[in-house]
This record gives structure tokens, sequence and C-alpha cells, in this order.
């Protein structure tokens, strides 16, 4: 068993794990969580499967990984702004239905 | 006995993230999450990606961590259900 | 290759057009980003006409070829699509000019203040479509698709709360889908080591990991195209956006995966058997023509009934997969797609264009609050019948073309039943057209007092017209859409000519 394949195998059970997380959870924060975690999968799943066991790991992959690293990030970002304006105007919702009461 | 790291680094790692996603405290999930992003860089190690590694402990775990712990110190409470469809 | 890079041009254009907004104050935001649509449309024209007359441009730049660099491919089917997005896109920001307009009261003025960030995002999203149409390099359709999604999952939380949650729906929605399409990526990289479609199309065999990676970059697009039943996420973003933003998502943004498919299906993984795979996709395709046509006529909004009519003809986008049951990828049902494509993408946006004009007149979308007596909405009324007579498919028009070459590929690959299910979904769709003009043209009892329609402005009409025009009109120049489409290297749009010629 090499290396390699341990953690290729790692990396599907990752993907499950987040696919499966991103459907059953209902709060937004640990939905976009196990997208992330989704992500980590396959980015390691890309690496493992790309790198040939010898010698120096093929640059071009890492490349395209570290691309997709920098996509994950600015995903978050927008997510969590996105999570953080819903819950505002929840609280405005709120509000206004108490001061109706 | 590089395997048998492999190995423990794997479980740990598929352990980490199955409680990041399952824990109810949302701090310390997130707290997990960021964990789960250092051990990813150690598999970034053990598979030569060496500047992989750097990135992730910068971006993945420590940016997106603060980013995570950052909103959560906002967000009020739990958030309801909302039917998209709009009044008419 | 010399002469000037149209290929890059129509990528690099929009793309600096869309940083100078976000820097540029407010007010200009406005003036720059028609400028710029303007000159994305000559540099597409211009693209066009290279393509029609000298047969496909293709474009190294920076000087590195594959597999190290990153090749842009224009063959007749992206010049068509890019030509599509050009259109489309001229009337989107030409509607935007006025919808966007700075305004007197308070509560508007918060729209104006969005401006900046719509001009800059949706220019980005223009480029970026434009890059998934021309790119032949599988990362580099990744970080197209990515950057088309973010930026459009911004652009839909610009309003509103529903908008936002709906925002945050598409978001995680489009990262699994694309997460999805890159683990097909990693598969058949760690395979066969180049990402070149046409490198792959000769290199990729019936393994395993091909088979995997067909599946999952399938599930994934599939995903981001909103196929039922994976179209939950569409009808609450497509309706809660603002107009144009509708506009663009239903009419290209989907459009956008549904191509780097159909160029999966056809180059990537022509070589494979994909029995399977299609027949599931075909039963599929004809769900979301049944029942996406169902619910659009229940709807009490407009906007929602259009969104939902956007998920039933994305069914008729999936027909073209129908013939590969029969192990064939038909040249003539990738004829119909494609032809699809570009009226739909013209009808649906010149729908969601006239609604957001309905929307301002009345004040919100939803069927009750509409009262027909005035003659201010004759042109939103005339936009819906001639995008209406396109959608439905009726003859001599785009959406009729496309269905009567979709039809005759399912004949011919012995499948009858699927040919009854577009005969089906064309009734449903007069239905729910005809719901939309009764709505327009009649009043109703509960908006029986005459309310004061506020203005609705030439541009805004001019972008709905010109778009609905179009989609009739390329039933009657469908015979030159085919002919630049034969302008294909290494497709099998390349190989036996349409029979229908």
């Amino acid at each position: 068993m090499s290396t390699d394949l341990i953690y290729a195998t790692t990396a599907v059970v990752l993907i499950g794990l987040g696919l499966y997380t991103v459907l059953i959870r209902r709060h937004l924060v640990r939905k976009l969580m196990a997208v992330n975690i989704l992500g980590s999968g396959v980015f390691v799943l890309f690496i493992a499967l790309a790198s040939s066991g010898e010698g120096d790991a093929d640059p071009v992959p890492q490349a395209m990984v570290l691309t997709g690293i920098v996509v994950a990030v600015s995903a978050t970002a927008l997510g969590l702004v996105l999570i953080r304006r819903i819950d505002e105007a929840d609280l405005k919702n709120a509000e206004l239905a108490g001061e109706e009461r | 006995m590089i395997i048998a790291f492999d190995l423990i680094l794997a479980l740990t790692l598929v352990w980490v993230a199955y409680e990041a996603v399952s824990r109810p405290d949302l701090f310390q999930a997130v707290v997990l999450f960021i964990t789960f992003g250092v051990l990813v860089s150690l598999v970034w190690i053990r598979l030569r990606a060496f500047d992989l590694a750097l990135v992730e402990v910068a971006i993945g775990a420590g940016i997106t961590g603060a980013l995570f712990l950052n909103t959560l110190g906002q967000l009020s409470g739990e958030d309801e259900m909302v039917n998209l469809d709009g009044g008419c | 290759m010399s002469g000037f890079p149209w290929a890059s041009a129509v990528v690099l254009i929009p793309l600096m057009g869309g940083i100078v907004c976000g820097v540029v104050p407010l007010r200009r935001a406005a003036i720059v980003g028609l400028t710029t649509a303007v000159a994305t449309v000559a540099a597409t024209s211009g693209l066009g006409w290279r393509v029609w007359h000298h047969g496909s441009v293709s474009e190294s730049p920076g000087g590195w070829g594959a597999p190290l660099g990153i090749d842009l491919v224009v063959d007749g089917m992206a010049a068509l699509l890019v030509l599509t997005t050009a259109v489309v896109g001229f009337a989107i920001s030409l509607f935007s000019v006025s919808y966007y307009a700075p305004s007197q009261t308070a509560e508007e003025e918060q729209e104006t203040h969005h401006q900046g960030f719509f001009w800059s995002l949706w220019l980005v999203v223009w480029a970026a479509l434009n890059g998934v149409f021309i790119s032949s390099d599988l990362f580099n359709l990744y970080v197209c698709l990515e950057v088309i999604s973010l930026s459009s999952v911004a652009l839909v939380g610009l309003t509103g709360t529903l908008a936002l949650r709906a925002a945050m729906r598409y978001l995680l929605v489009t990262l699994c889908g694309s997460l999805l399409y890159l683990i097909g990526v990693a598969l058949l990289y760690g395979g066969w080591g180049v990402l070149d479609v046409q490198m792959l199309a000769s290199a990729v065999d019936q393994s395993m990991a091909s088979q995997v990676a067909l599946v999952a970059m399938t599930l994934g697009l599939a995903l981001k195209t909103a196929l039922v039943p994976l179209h939950f996420w569409l009808p609450a973003a497509h309706a809660n956006a603002p107009a144009p933003v509708s506009a663009a998502l239903s009419g290209l943004v989907i459009k956008a995966s549904f191509i780097v498919l159909l160029r999966l299906w056809s180059d990537v993984f022509g070589a494979l058997d994909k029995s399977i795979l299609a027949a599931a996709l075909t039963v599929l395709a004809m769900t979301a023509i049944i029942w996406g046509s169902v619910q659009a006529l229940r709807q009490t909004r407009l906007k929602m009934l259009i969104a939902y009519s956007t998920v039933a003809q994305v069914g008729y986008l999936f027909v073209a997969f129908a013939p590969d049951i029969t192990a064939q990828t038909d040249p003539v049902a990738l004829q119909g797609a494609l032809v699809f494509v570009a009226a739909h993408a013209c009808a649906k946006a010149a729908m969601f264009l006239a609604a957001g004009a309905l929307a301002i007149s009345f004040g919100d979308d939803c069927f009750s609050s509409m009262n027909g007596q005035h003659i201010r909405l004759i042109a939103p009324f005339i936009i819906f019948i001639l995008a209406g007579y396109t959608l439905i498919g009726l003859p001599y028009s785009g959406g009729g073309e496309a269905k009567y070459l979709l039809s005759s590929a399912v004949e011919s690959a012995g499948l009858p039943v699927v040919g009854w299910a577009m005969t089906a979904g064309k009734i449903l769709a007069t239905l729910y057209v005809l719901k939309v003009l009764y709505h327009i043209a009649l009043p109703t009892p509960e908006a029986s007092e005459s309310i004061e329609l506020r203005r609705i402005t030439v541009g805004m009409i001019a972008a709905g017209l010109l778009l609905s025009v179009v989609a009739v009109g390329l039933g009657p120049a469908s015979a030159h859409l085919l002919q630049l489409l034969e302008a294909s290297i290494g497709t099998a749009l390349a190989a036996p000519h349409s029979a229908l010629r």
C-alpha cells in the first residue's frame, strides 16, 4: 500500500463526507464548512493521482490546486458575507415583528 | 514505518473532518476545521507538494479559519427556513 | 498566425471594462459599462467575421501552446456562442443603463449605489462566458466556470432578503457542481497527464477512471445547468435577482455549464460508451420538460413563471444527449441544441427584461397586481408575444427550428417517446405564455382601480424588442447558423453533414 493510494482513499472519504454534510445539515455555516472539506478532498485527490510515486512531484497539478485553493477562499469569503447579511436581515425582521406585537 | 504515519494521519484527518461538521457547538466546529486545514498541509508535505503546504497553512487554515471565527462572533442565532418563492 | 487577436480580445475587453467599472465613480460606471459592451460587440463581430470567412481561429496567448499554455480555439460552435452572448449581453447592458439610472427617492438611492458593483460583476461574467466558449483546456474551463459562479452569486445577492438566501443556496450548489467537475479533471489528469480537449479526445479509453470522470463531470455540470431534479436552486435565484441579472443567469450563465458538458460528451468522451448515462439524462430531460412547464403554469409571480419555464427548457437542451443511447453522437442533435441555446438565450432574456419593465410600472411582478388597461403596456406585450412564439417553438422561429432539429434527431435515433414529451411541452408552454399575455392585457379584479404607472424608458423597451426579434429571426436565418457551425475542427459536428440542409 503506497502513500499516494492512502491519501487518494482519504480524499474519496472526504469528498463523500463533504457532499453528505452539505445535503443534510441545515446551518449555513456548517454547509459552507462542508463545501470546504469537499474541496480539500478534491485537491488531495488531484495531487495524489498525479504523483508518480518517485522523483520530483509534477508542478502542473500543484499550480492548479493553488488556483483552486484561492478560488475556494474567495468563495468562502463571499459565502460568509452572505450569511452575515442574511443574519442581519433576520434580526431586523424579528425586531419589526416584535414592534408590531 | 512511514506508511504507519500515513495511515494515522489519514484516519485523524477523516475523524477531524467528521467532528468538524457534526459537533453541535459551532465554535468547537470551527476550531476543528482549522485543525483540519493544518492536517491537510501535512498531507501536502507527504505528497511532496511543499508550496501547497505553505499555502494551505496560510490560506486554508489561517485566512479561512479567521473568516469563520470572525463571522461566528457576529451571528445572532439559529437561522430559520424561509420560503423563497416570495409572497403574492 | 498573424492579424488581430480577436479571440483574446473578446475575453480581455469585458474583463478590463469590469475592472475599470470597479474603480471609477459610481455615476461613470454606466458610461464605462455601455462603452465596454459596444467594444465587446465590435470585437465579437470581428471574430465572427473571421470564422465565417476563414474557418476556425486558434490563438495561444503569451506565445505558449498546449500542453504548457492555454489555447483559445474558436470553431463555428464557439463563434455562434460568443455572438449570441454579444447580442444578449448588449441588450442587458442597454437595459441596465436605465434600470440602474440615478433616481430621486431615498429608497431607490441604494439601487443606484449598487450599480457600480453591477457593472463590474456583469462585465466579468461576460468575459468569463466568452472564456468558457473558446477555451480548450479543462482546467481553464474550471477557472472560468468558477469566475462565472462567484460573480453570479454576488449579482443575485445585490438585493433583498429573499435574494440573499437564494444567493447562498445558489453558491453552495454551484460550488459543489464545480468541485464534482474538478474530480473529473483530477481523474483525467491522473490518467493521461494532459488537459487539452483535443489531446484527451484521442487518449481517453474505456477504463474505470474515465467512466468515473464522465459520471462526476456530468453530475456536476447537470447540477450547474439545473437539470431536474437538480433544479431546486434555480427558480428562487433567477426570480429574486434584479431583472438584468435574471436575464443574464437564465439566458447565458446556465448555458455555459451545458456547453462544457456538450463538449465533453462529443469530444473528450466521444469514444466512450455512454448509453446508460444517456438514457438516464433522457428520462430526466423528459421529466424536466413536463414538470417544469406544469410548475410554470402554477406560479402566481411573473418572474417565478419565467424561471420555471427555464427549468422546462433546460430539459430540451438535454434531449441532445438522447441519441447517445444508441452509442452514437448525432450531429443533428448537437446542431439542434446549439440553435436552441441561441434562441432560448435571446427569448428568455427578452422575457426577463420585459418582466423587469412590468415590475417597475406595477411595483412588483405578482399577477394579481397587474392591470392591463394601459397603452404603455403595449411594448412589453409585444415582447412577450414574440419571445413566447419562439419559446413555444412555433414554426419559422429560432426555437421552432431548434426543436425541429432535436425532434428529427430523436426520431432517427428511434426514440419517439422523447418526441411526444416535447410535443406535450409545447402545449404546456403555449398555455403558460397565454397566461402571461392574459394578465398583461386584461384588468384583474383585485387591481381594478387605475394605478399610476411608472415610466418604462425607451432603452428598456429597445433592449427587449431587439432580443425578441432576434429570437424569432434566428428561424429564417438558421441555414446560416448551421453553415457557421460547420466551421468546426475536431468536433463531431464536422463529420457528416446535416441531412436537413
